[in-house]
């Protein structure tokens, strides 16, 4: 049964303000009643205002919904327009980058979740990286997040991660050289610093380019900051320990922060612990899943499990519950990670693989 | 022009050649050049048939590694007894020749067929240049080099091949076309329609495969007398299983002859059996991931389907409508079938030509003949469990080797 004052739109949007404004800047056990009510709440939502969600939820195995929630595998997200509200409520259309050579997810946001998600990405970003409104360099070329560049993933990123930063500096040059110039700007007028990019272009046009990073004064507080494309960096065999001491060794920063999340959850992002595992927080919690049977599995151990991730934020598309491709071990129980970081810590070890695609169709593709 | 992907790090570098002008990689066999003065030779001759066994014997130790296990069909398929075997029950003599060039483009998602596009051209005579893809490369890419190297002993005794790769854009399938005899094009409909338009000599012959599907045929009640044996079940298992229903010969839709709703019980206890054979199948070809992705993907796109049975390897929808295969065909895969409850097997209403249809339990040579002489306009290849997806000298309705061979008299 549909709870009366969520069958509006506006209902469910000030519930997740709600929210957000009672998130402080400390990150609680994502176990909390409080996640699971509204999750239960967005739920109850997108049933009745999101005809293709209603159908996967009425087709729906119940063995394998948790708390009463299915799940959507996010691979949906490219084939079907997925949302819950009107065309003409549409603001902005973010698409992932489609880098397993698929079609692009394509995520429909209303102006409300689109500003969610900048509020949301604040209160995380803040209270990891304990910057407050530093200036950020971005690992990227002018030209990705140029007002003429298709709404991606790595636009938005850029673009979210700015939004909460003073001023913006450029590490590459529109042909991906090092911006050297631009570089020792942003460190000159800073005192705090957020230096940004994904992982994947930052390593392949910064790390591996860059020659003679300028000294760091000693009051500069800054931090790097790069997710998003450890699949690439996957295929390159480097670990993440071995990332983090590149970036010591050509820039002399030590802290150095990964994170986890996917444009079909844009603004709720699972940041890295010193201890190199990424955490659940008071916005966003993961269900890791038996890669067989697909329930859950909570187990501490090395066995790799499917990883469902939860978003306290989308209202505009049913994105709250998605079944990744991505492989996850877990380490410790539920808020008992040696580095004290409350939430469940858990690790990425890569992609479930795929089937070979064997079919009597579309035989003429050159890759 | 497209840039040929970046191989990756494991796979070996291929030479990049040119042909008037265009690159292409040579994967196996001959530069494309030669191909155009070579020879042909009679249908089924000896050196060809060696070549084959010989590299069947080479190959086929190879497959008991899990990865490349589903090759061992083919390498088992090429051993010199099983092609004169095949010969001596075709109709074929010597006299037949190959008729010339032949171009084949193979899938680029069933790797397999490739070997067999270039099995049935060489063994009707032709020279065959066998376009393949990336995907075909990393998949069968430890075979070629055994390929190429029986093939030195051969390179003057059987026509000459060329398997090539280049980019869609390439001008190289046109040019090639110009001055071939035959063209072999396995599916899908753009596929065949793009290549068609292609001029080539007037008496080039064309086999175009274009997209199809299969269906089953279930009589459960005599299944159930028989208790079903564990060899029918598993064996339709492949069926299903094997190409995760992407192989137009696998079946997606079941008719449940001699059904009413009465039986949706002993419905679901088959399905569930079945399931259990997927499971117990020594290779996995889908994740229950994806059977499940793909179970809610059919359902979105499909809204009038009732789910019955939801297993890990097996999820099934009812539909009484006979005439929804182009909506549901893209969404079924990775063990997703449809079914229907049908009469009597005298009294089925089939919309559509099925490329292949599977009986359960095979019926007798008597009942066969009733049923093609009824059904014969509804399908090309009626077969027993376990053999929906066995590649055969008639394929589609066509008799490879006879079309794009030619009758000498003398």
């Amino acid at each position: 049964m549909i709870p009366e004052r969520l069958t509006t739109l506006v209902s469910i949007q000030e519930l997740v303000s709600d929210l957000l404004s009672s998130t402080g800047p400390h990150i609680d056990n994502y176990s909390s009643p409080v996640f699971w009510n509204h999750l239960n709440a967005i739920h109850d939502f997108h049933l009745a205002y999101s005809s293709d969600y209603s159908i996967i939820s009425r087709h729906f195995s119940p063995d394998l919904s948790y708390s009463g929630i299915p799940f959507i595998p996010v691979s949906l997200f490219k084939y079907y327009a997925l949302k819950s509200i009107s065309d003409d409520q549409v603001y902005r259309i973010l698409q992932s980058s489609g880098t397993s050579g698929q079609a692009p997810s394509r995520i429909y946001l209303d102006r409300i979740n689109s500003k969610h998600q900048q509020i949301a990405l604040s209160t995380l970003f803040t209270s990891h990286t304990k910057l407050s409104r530093p200036n950020i360099l971005i690992l990227d070329t002018p030209a990705t997040a140029s007002r003429q560049a298709p709404f991606t993933a790595r636009k938005a990123g850029i673009l979210g991660f700015s939004s909460l930063c003073r001023k913006s500096f450029y590490a590459l040059k529109d042909d991906f050289t090092i911006n050297y110039e631009s570089i020792e700007s942003a460190i000159d007028s800073s005192s705090q610093l957020l230096i940004f990019g994904f992982t994947f272009i930052a390593y392949k046009y910064f790390l591996t380019q860059v020659q003679s990073f300028p000294s760091l004064p000693p009051i500069l507080k800054v931090v790097f900051l790069h997710g998003g494309g450890w699949k690439k960096l996957k295929d390159l065999s480097l670990s993440t320990f071995q990332f983090n001491n590149l970036v010591l060794r050509k820039t002399q920063i030590s802290n150095v922060i990964n994170y986890y999340g996917m444009v079909e959850q844009t603004g709720t992002i699972f940041f890295e612990c010193p201890h190199g595992y990424m955490h659940t927080n008071s916005l966003a919690s993961l269900i890791p899943r038996n890669v067989d049977s697909l329930t859950p599995d909570f187990s501490v151990g090395d066995h790799p499990r499917i990883a469902q991730v939860l978003s306290a934020l989308p209202t505009s598309y049913p994105g709250h519950s998605l079944l990744t491709d991505d492989l996850i071990t877990i380490p410790y129980p539920v808020d008992d990670c040696t580095c004290g970081m409350k939430g469940l810590p858990f690790k990425i070890h890569g992609r479930i693989p795929k089937s070979e695609p064997r079919g009597c169709s579309d035989t003429y593709q050159s890759v | 022009m497209d840039e040929f992907p970046n191989p990756s790090q494991e796979v070996a570098v291929i030479p990049i050649n040119q042909f008037k002008g265009h690159d292409y990689q040579l994967i196996s066999g001959n530069k494309l050049d030669i191909l155009f003065t070579s020879k042909t030779f009679p249908v089924f001759s000896s050196p060809v048939i060696n070549f084959f066994d010989a590299i069947s014997r080479q190959c086929l130790p190879l497959c008991k590694r899990e990865d490349l296990r589903p090759f061992s069909a083919f390498f088992f398929y090429i051993r010199s007894k099983n092609l004169k075997k095949l010969f001596q029950e075709s109709s074929y003599s010597h006299s037949s020749v190959g008729l010339g060039l032949s171009l084949n483009i193979s899938p680029s998602n069933v790797p397999l067929n490739s070997l067999y596009s270039l099995l049935f051209t060489l063994l009707s005579g032709s020279p065959c240049v066998l376009r393949i893809s990336q995907i075909t490369i990393s998949a069968l890419g430890e075979f070629f080099p055994i390929i190429d190297s029986i093939y030195t002993n051969y390179r003057d005794s059987i026509p000459a091949y060329s398997i090539i790769s280049y980019p869609r854009s390439s001008p190289l399938t046109s040019l090639i076309s110009e001055l071939c005899s035959s063209r072999v094009v396995w599916g899908g409909d753009s596929t065949a329609t793009q290549i068609r338009k292609l001029p080539c000599p007037p008496g080039c012959k064309d086999i175009f495969f274009p997209n199809r599907q299969s269906c089953a045929i279930v009589n459960l009640k005599a299944l159930c007398s028989a208790q079903y044996p564990d060899d029918i079940l598993s064996r339709f298992a492949k069926d299903i299983a094997m190409f995760s229903q992407q192989a137009c010969s696998s079946p997606l839709h079941i008719f449940f002859v001699d059904s009413s709703r009465d039986d949706i019980h002993s419905i679901y206890k088959f399905f569930e059996s079945l399931d259990r054979s997927i499971s117990s199948l020594e290779t996995k070809f889908y994740s229950p991931k994806e059977c499940l992705e793909s179970a809610l993907s059919l359902n979105l796109a499909f809204t009038s389907l009732t789910p019955l049975y939801s297993g890990r390897y097996l999820r099934t929808c009812y539909t009484n409508t006979s005439d929804t295969h182009d909506v549901l065909a893209p969404n079924r895969k990775h063990g997703n079938l449809t079914f229907s409850l049908e009469g009597s097997i005298d009294n089925l209403k089939f919309n559509y030509h099925y490329q292949t249809i599977v009986f359960l339990p095979y019926p007798d040579h008597q009942s066969r003949q009733i049923f093609f002489d009824k059904y014969y306009h509804s399908f090309d290849r009626l077969v027993r469990p376990g053999q929906a997806i066995d590649m055969h000298l008639h394929w589609d309705g066509h008799d490879i080797i006879r079309t794009i061979s030619r009758q000498v008299f003398f």
